[in-house]
C-alpha cells in the first residue's frame, strides 16, 4: 500500500513531467534545420506517415509499437531519401518522388515490417510464458517447500495461508507484490 | 505417631558388614551392623563408631532422621565448648549410610562411661535423697549451664533420660546430648514451662537457658519423687495444672523435702521467665548462700468457673489450653458469647478483657477472605493466655517457633494450611500486640513473620509455603524429593548432588523443583531474582528451561565442581522447549550438535551459551521474517500463475513490447548496415 502510493507520488511529481519549456529549445533548434533541409524533411514527413498514424490506430500508450514502426518506416525511407540528395535535394525532386509508388512501397514496407516484428514478438513470449508456466510454478512450490522445511509452518504468514486457501483474485492491495513476484 | 516411631525403619535395618560400613568425613567408621540401643536419642537411632586415625575410644554414632534435621547450627559452636559435662559431638557430617541407601546426617559421639540416669521406660523408682541430687546433679551439671549460658546455646533437652553418669561409679552426672533434633523437639511436656509446653513438639523455639533450669527443675522434682509426679495426668491436663496452680505447685506439692530444696525447686520452676532463678541464682544457691524466689504471680482465679468440655476452669490462661485442645467446641463458646460474657462478669481481669476486647475487634465470623472464626478462637486463646504458643486449629508454635514448626511438619497438608492461616491472618503480631513487655528479640521474629507472610502472600498456595521453609529457616536443608538420596544443607550442595542424581536410574525428567529453586533464593544472594523468577513460571517453557540452565551454571560458576557431564546431559534433554524458539530448523540442528558435544565437557556455563546465543537469535530473528515476506511473494506469485495471470495480455504486453522494440531495432540496424554496404 505504502509502495503504491509512493509510485504514484513519484508518477505526479515536476521532474518527470516534461513541460513546454521542455520542448521549446528542441523545436527552436528544428527550425534551422528545417528551413535548410526543407526536401528531405518534407519526404521524410510525408513517407513517415504510417508512424504518426499507428500511436493513432494503436492507442498513445503503445510507445514500443510505434517505436516500432517507426523505425523500420525510416529504413524505408532511406533509399528514398538517398536519391533525393543523388538528384540534388530539391523540393521539385522530392515533390516527384513522392508520386512514385515504389517509393512508398519501400517507406510501407518497413513500417508493415516493423508491425508484423512487433506482434510476432508478443505471440512468441506469450506462447513462452505458457509453454514454460508449468515449470515456473513447479519452482515456486519447491522453493516453498524449502522454506517450510527449513523455516517450519511458522514462516506461512496468515496473507499467505489466506491466498493459499482461497480461490479468486489477489487484492488490489497486492497487486503491487504481484507484479514484484512475476519479475521474480 | 511418637517421635521414634518416625524414624526410617530402612535406616535401622542391619547391612552385612562390609556392605554396612560407612566412614564420615574420612575418618570415622560407622558400623551399621552394630547397633547400641542404649545410646538411642528419640527417634534416632545409634550404632557404634570407630576412629580411623585417632587414638582408640569407644564411639558410638548417631544417624539423624531424613527429613529432621539436626542442629546443624549448632555444630560450630559446640566444637569451641570447653571440657563440661555434656555429650560433644565428636564430628558431624553428612555421609552415605547404606541400610537407607541414601545420604543421612551423622553425629559421632564418644560413649558416656555410665548408664542413663533413668532410662525412658522406667517410670517409677527410688527417690533421691536431697544431698544427693545436690552432690551428683546439680553441682556437677552447673558448669555445663554456665557454659550454655554463656554461648547463649540452650541445650533444650535436659531430662532424665538424656542425663549419663559420667563414670563408672555413678558419682557425677552429664548432660545428654542435644543436637540429633531440632531444640525441645523431644522434650516431653512435663519438662517444657508454660509458655511453650502447649506447642507441637516441632514448634517450641529455641528459647533460651532459662528453659534449661526450668527442665532442671523438673528433673530434680522428678528424681526427688521417684518418677513423674504428674504421670497419671495426660499433656492437657499437665499444662491446665500448671498454669492453673503454677508449676512449682503441680509438680511439687506432694514432696517432702526441706526448705533449702524448696527454695531451689521454686527458684527454677517460676513460670515467669524473668523471675525464674538463672544459673547465677542456682550458683550462689549451691554455695550456700540462700535466695528467696520470688512467689509467683497466679492468673486472676473467676469469681464462678466456666463450664467447657465437662469441666470448669477458672483461669483465662487454662481456658485457653482447653480451647487449644477441643477446637471446634472452643469456636462454639466464643460464637454464644458465653466466653466474653464470663470474661465480663466473672473473671475479673481488666487487662485480659481488653486484650479480649482487642481480639474481637474488627471481625465478623463469616467475612474476609480467610476463615474468621478459626482466626477469632486463635485470637481468643492468645488473649486468654498471652504468653502461651499462637495456635490455630491443630497448629500450636511459640513465636520464636513458628517457622521451624511447619518446615517439619511440611509432609502434613493440614499443618501446611494451617501455618498458612496463621502467616496471612497475622496472628504473629496479634501476639506481640498483647504483650505486656517489649523484649529485643521480637524484631527479629518479626521480621520473619513478615517475610513469611510476603513470599506466601506472592506464591499463593502453590510456592509460596515452599518459599516460606526457607526463607524463615536460615540453614534448613533442602528439602526436595529428588534429593531424596542426599543431604542438601547448603548452595554449593546442589550442583554435586544433582551430578549423583543424574547418574542413577531414576532421575525425573528435570533437575530443578520448587524446593531446590526456593532454597536457592534463600541462601544464595546473587541468584535470588532469578531463582524467584524461575518459581513463577510454568514448567517446560522455554523461560523456565533457560532459568533452570542459568540457576545452575551460576551455581556451578561460584561453587563447582567444573565437571558435571551427568548433568549437562540430563540439563540437555530438556533444552526442547528453548530449541523450539529458534524458527530455523538447520540452526537448531546446529545447536543440538554443538550441546552435544558439549555434554562430554560437563560446563553448564557453556552450555548455557550455547542454548541462548543473542547473536544467534538475533539473526534467526531477522532471517525468519526476510523468510515470511519471501514466502508471501512465493504465495502471490504461485497464485497469481494458477490464476492464469501468464495469459493476462497486460503483462505479455509489458513483457513483449520491449522485445518488440529491441528486434524491430536491431533489424532495422541490420537493414541500415546492408543497405550501406550495398550502396557503397
Amino acid at each position: 500500500m505504502g509502495k503504491s502510493s509512493a509510485k504514484v507520488k513519484a508518477a505526479a511529481s515536476p521532474k518527470r513531467r516534461r513541460g513546454l519549456m521542455w520542448y521549446l529549445p528542441w523545436a527552436l533548434a528544428s527550425i534551422p534545420i528545417c528551413v535548410v533541409l526543407w526536401p528531405s524533411v518534407f519526404l521524410v514527413a510525408a513517407l513517415m506517415g504510417p508512424s504518426v498514424l499507428s500511436p493513432i490506430l494503436f492507442g498513445r500508450r503503445a510507445m514500443h509499437l510505434t517505436a516500432s514502426v517507426g523505425i523500420l518506416n525510416f529504413v524505408g525511407v532511406l533509399p528514398a531519401l538517398g536519391r533525393l540528395w543523388e538528384q540534388g535535394h530539391e523540393a521539385g525532386v522530392a515533390a516527384h518522388m513522392l508520386t512514385d509508388p515504389v517509393v512508398w512501397g519501400g517507406a510501407l514496407a518497413g513500417a508493415g515490417t516493423g508491425l508484423v516484428l512487433f506482434f510476432a514478438t508478443e505471440w512468441v513470449v506469450a506462447a513462452y510464458y505458457r509453454i514454460t508456466a508449468e515449470a515456473r510454478l513447479s519452482q515456486v512450490m519447491a522453493r516453498q517447500e524449502e522454506l517450510v522445511e527449513l523455516w517450519g509452518d511458522e514462516v506461512i504468514t496468515a496473507d499467505a495461508a489466506r491466498l493459499m486457501t482461497q480461490g479468486g483474485q489477489a487484492t488490489p492491495g497486492e497487486a503491487g507484490d504481484l507484479r514484484a513476484g512475476a519479475a521474480t | 505417631m511418637s517421635i521414634a516411631e518416625a524414624f526410617v525403619e530402612d535406616d535401622l535395618t542391619p547391612a552385612p558388614d562390609e556392605a554396612g560400613r560407612a566412614v564420615l568425613n574420612e575418618r570415622f567408621e560407622v558400623f551399621s551392623g552394630q547397633r547400641l540401643p542404649q545410646f538411642d536419642p528419640p527417634g534416632c537411632g545409634a550404632f557404634r563408631a570407630a576412629d580411623l586415625k585417632g587414638r582408640p575410644r569407644a564411639l558410638f554414632a548417631v544417624i539423624c532422621q531424613p527429613d529432621h534435621p539436626p542442629r546443624t547450627e549448632i555444630f560450630s559452636v559446640l566444637r569451641r565448648f570447653p571440657a563440661v559435662p555434656v555429650l560433644m559431638p565428636v564430628d558431624a557430617g553428612f555421609t552415605y549410610w547404606p541400610p537407607a541407601g541414601a545420604n543421612r546426617a551423622v553425629l559421632i559421639f564418644e560413649q558416656p562411661a555410665g548408664k542413663r540416669l533413668v532410662e525412658a521406660s522406667v517410670e517409677r523408682f527410688e527417690p533421691w535423697r536431697e544431698d544427693h541430687v545436690v552432690e551428683t546433679l546439680l553441682r556437677p551439671l552447673l558448669p555445663a549451664l554456665r557454659e550454655l549460658e554463656r554461648f547463649y546455646l540452650p541445650h533444650r533437652a535436659i531430662r532424665p533420660d538424656n542425663i549419663f553418669f559420667s563414670d563408672g561409679a555413678q558419682s557425677a552426672l552429664m548432660l545428654g546430648e542435644c543436637v540429633s533434633t531440632q531444640a525441645g523437639y523431644a522434650q516431653p511436656v512435663l519438662y517444657e514451662p508454660v509458655d511453650s509446653a502447649l506447642a507441637m513438639p516441632g514448634g517450641r523455639g529455641d528459647r533460651t537457658t532459662s528453659e534449661d533450669l526450668y527442665a532442671l527443675g523438673v528433673v530434680v522434682a522428678v528424681l526427688l519423687n521417684g518418677g513423674n509426679p504428674l504421670a497419671e495426668l495426660s499433656d492437657e491436663d499437665i499444662i491446665v495444672s500448671k498454669v492453673t496452680h503454677g508449676s512449682f505447685v503441680a509438680l511439687a506439692r506432694h514432696l517432702r523435702c526441706s526448705l533449702p530444696m524448696v527454695e531451689v525447686l521454686r527458684g527454677l520452676l517460676t513460670d515467669d521467665p524473668e523471675d525464674r532463678w538463672t544459673v547465677n541464682d542456682l550458683a550462689l544457691w549451691l554455695n550456700g548462700r540462700r535466695l528467696s524466689p520470688k512467689q509467683p504471680v497466679l492468673a486472676t482465679k473467676a469469681i464462678r468457673g466456666f463450664e467447657f468440655e465437662d469441666r470448669t476452669y477458672t483461669t483465662g490462661p487454662s481456658l485457653a489450653v482447653a480451647l487449644a485442645y477441643h477446637w471446634e467446641s472452643g469456636i462454639e463458646a466464643v460464637k454464644s458469647g458465653m466466653l466474653l460474657r464470663w470474661v465480663q462478669r466473672s473473671l475479673n481481669d481488666d487487662r485480659a478483657m481488653a486484650r479480649l476486647e482487642s481480639a474481637l475487634e474488627n471481625w465478623a465470623y463469616g467475612e474476609g477472605g480467610i476463615d474468621s472464626e478459626h482466626h477469632v478462637l486463635a485470637r481468643v486463646i492468645m488473649a486468654l493466655n498471652p504468653r502461651g504458643p499462637v495456635c490455630y486449629r491443630t497448629f500450636r508454635a511459640s513465636i520464636d517457633g513458628l517457622h521451624k514448626a511447619f518446615a517439619i511438619g511440611l509432609k502434613d497438608p493440614v499443618v501446611c494450611e494451617d501455618y498458612r492461616m496463621v502467616v496471612l491472618g497475622r496472628l504473629g503480631p496479634f501476639w506481640y500486640s498483647i504483650q505486656s513487655q517489649v523484649r529485643p528479640e521480637f524484631a527479629a521474629y518479626r521480621k520473619y513473620f513478615d517475610l513469611a507472610r510476603r513470599v506466601i502472600a506472592q506464591g499463593g498456595e502453590e510456592f509460596g509455603l515452599v518459599r516460606a521453609i526457607y526463607a524463615t529457616n536460615p540453614g534448613w536443608p533442602c528439602q526436595s524429593e529428588i534429593f531424596a538420596g542426599d543431604y542438601v544443607t547448603s548452595p554449593g550442595d546442589i550442583v554435586p548432588a544433582l551430578e549423583r542424581v543424574a547418574a542413577s536410574d531414576s532421575r525425573p525428567s528435570e533437575p530443578l523443583d520448587e524446593h531446590i529453586v526456593a532454597f536457592i533464593a534463600a541462601n544464595h544472594q546473587g541468584l535470588s531474582d532469578v531463582a524467584v523468577t524461575t518459581l513463577t513460571r510454568r514448567s517446560g517453557t522455554d523461560r523456565s528451561v533457560l532459568d533452570m540452565v542459568e540457576l545452575l551454571s551460576g551455581l556451578q560458576r561460584a561453587f563447582g565442581p567444573p565437571e558435571v557431564p551427568r548433568l549437562a546431559e540430563w540439563l540437555s534433554a530438556s533444552i526442547g522447549p528453548v530449541l523450539e524458539t529458534y524458527h530455523n530448523h538447520e540452526t537448531r540442528r546446529r545447536i543440538e550438535t554443538a550441546v552435544d558435544g558439549l555434554v562430554p565437557e560437563g560446563s553448564l556455563n557453556r552450555l548455557l551459551c550455547a542454548i541462548d546465543d543473542h547473536t544467534l537469535r538475533q539473526g534467526d530473528k531477522e532471517g525468519f521474517a526476510r523468510a515470511q515476506k519471501q514466502f508471501l511473494r512465493l504465495t502471490i506469485f504461485r497464485h497469481w500463475i494458477e490464476s492464469g495471470g501468464h495469459g493476462d495480455p497486460q503483462f505479455i504486453g509489458g513483457v513483449a513490447h520491449p522485445i518488440g522494440s529491441a528486434v524491430t531495432a536491431l533489424v532495422g540496424a541490420i537493414a541500415v548496415l546492408v543497405m550501406t554496404v550495398l550502396y557503397l
